[in-house]
């Protein structure tokens, strides 16, 4: 299992001094190697995302691969002020919604890890915690709330960094936050 | 976790709350006072903190190959599905001389008597008369030798003017053929 840890904001690029925005600039500088590293640093983050979007492992598989594809071809059009991670988690929005529209809805697949990966008793334990909160809330919330309270709380960006990725005011990821955790609260003994 | 709604939550909580939900800060006046909303509000940042660590405890376990999925896919794209520009202007051409063929056609069988009769010549008459003009000219051009073509059109230039003159000036000899040969 790679596990690795949340990014929040602006960081570094793993294993070397450059900034993203210092990456960013070496891809469009022609250096091959330099989206591989943001590869590296980013794709976990961003499958972990459309996997809680899609709730289809192969789908999220598929859905990354286009994100960092889409990321590729318009690595031009990305305001380098900005956090990169930012602006690939709104493509992968994009790419997901884009996903539900095009398809039927189906029932999740579970997750089939190796068993050197995983032991069977990391495997329920993750289950159980995954099943117990977020679970609730995804089965509780409409979508768009249960999406922008990930965004918040999972994948720990504020509350302007979520409107960014959404697109909508910083008041109503608020309010849509607000209601999602009274909902929440309402529900759950 | 779970806090009732107090069912004696009034209009000043429910201005309260309505405003923590679009400030998402706490004022501190009637926060301060109204114990049921400060357990409402201390329930939100429980289950903030839960949401967080729930977050943390699921395993964000990523495909082995996943990444290098994603590299071979950006070294060797697929190619983009090209807009068939050539094909639809190819298509509207096409579809443009068939509505022109139609439409004269259509003229042609529809066409009132009186109005077919009052034409010289049917358009596909003139259309292949000046067609044939056009081809004779064009294999005239392509056969003739360019100098001599050149020499007769200065000569029958000349018989031009000399005809003017003898029109303006009759004092002149009648015979210029001869007299040029």
């Amino acid at each position: 299992m790679m596990t690795l840890p949340m990014a929040k904001g602006m960081e570094p690029i793993e294993g070397g001094p450059c900034s993203d925005a210092d990456t960013v600039r070496e891809v469009l500088g022609g250096d091959p190697d330099a989206f591989a590293r943001i590869v590296g640093v980013y794709h976990s983050r961003v499958f972990g995302f459309l996997k809680q979007m899609t709730r289809h492992r192969q789908d999220a598989e598929d859905l990354t691969q286009q994100t960092f594809l889409k990321a590729f071809e318009n690595l031009s059009r990305l305001d380098v002020s900005r956090p990169l991670i930012h602006w690939l988690l709104a493509i992968a929005r994009n790419n997901a919604l884009n996903h539900f529209r095009a398809a039927k809805p189906h029932e999740p697949v579970p997750d089939h890890l190796p068993a050197s990966e995983l032991s069977p008793a990391q495997s329920a334990e993750a289950r159980d915690a995954q099943a117990d909160l977020w679970e609730k809330a995804r089965a509780l919330l409409p979508a768009r709330q249960f999406e922008i309270l990930w965004l918040r709380y999972g994948e720990d960006l504020s509350v302007k960094e979520t409107a960014q990725v959404v697109g909508l005011t910083q008041t109503h990821v608020k309010i849509l936050v607000f209601r999602a955790r009274h909902t929440l609260l309402k529900a759950i003994p | 976790m779970k806090t009732q709604e107090p069912k004696t939550a009034g209009i000043l909580c429910r201005l309260y709350r309505a405003w923590i939900a679009a400030t998402g800060t706490a004022a501190s006046g009637h926060g301060a006072q109204c114990p049921d909303c400060r357990a409402y509000l201390l329930a939100h940042g429980t289950l903030e903190n839960a949401l967080r660590r729930a977050a943390l405890e699921i395993p964000r376990e990523t495909p082995a190959f996943l990444e290098s999925r994603i590299l071979r896919t950006l070294k060797d794209p697929q190619p983009k599905p090209v807009f068939p520009w050539r094909v639809l202007l190819s298509a509207g051409a096409a579809a443009a001389l068939l509505a022109i063929v139609v439409v004269r056609g259509g003229n042609t069988v529809v066409a009132p008597p009186a109005m077919v009769l009052a034409q010289t010549a049917p358009p596909q008459t003139q259309d292949a008369r000046a067609h044939r003009v056009l081809r004779a000219t064009a294999e005239a051009l392509m056969d003739a030798d360019p100098l001599q073509t050149e020499a007769d059109a200065l000569l029958a230039d000349a018989r031009d003017g000399i005809r003017f003159l003898q029109n303006r000036f009759r004092g002149l000899p009648q015979d210029t053929h001869s007299s040029h040969r």
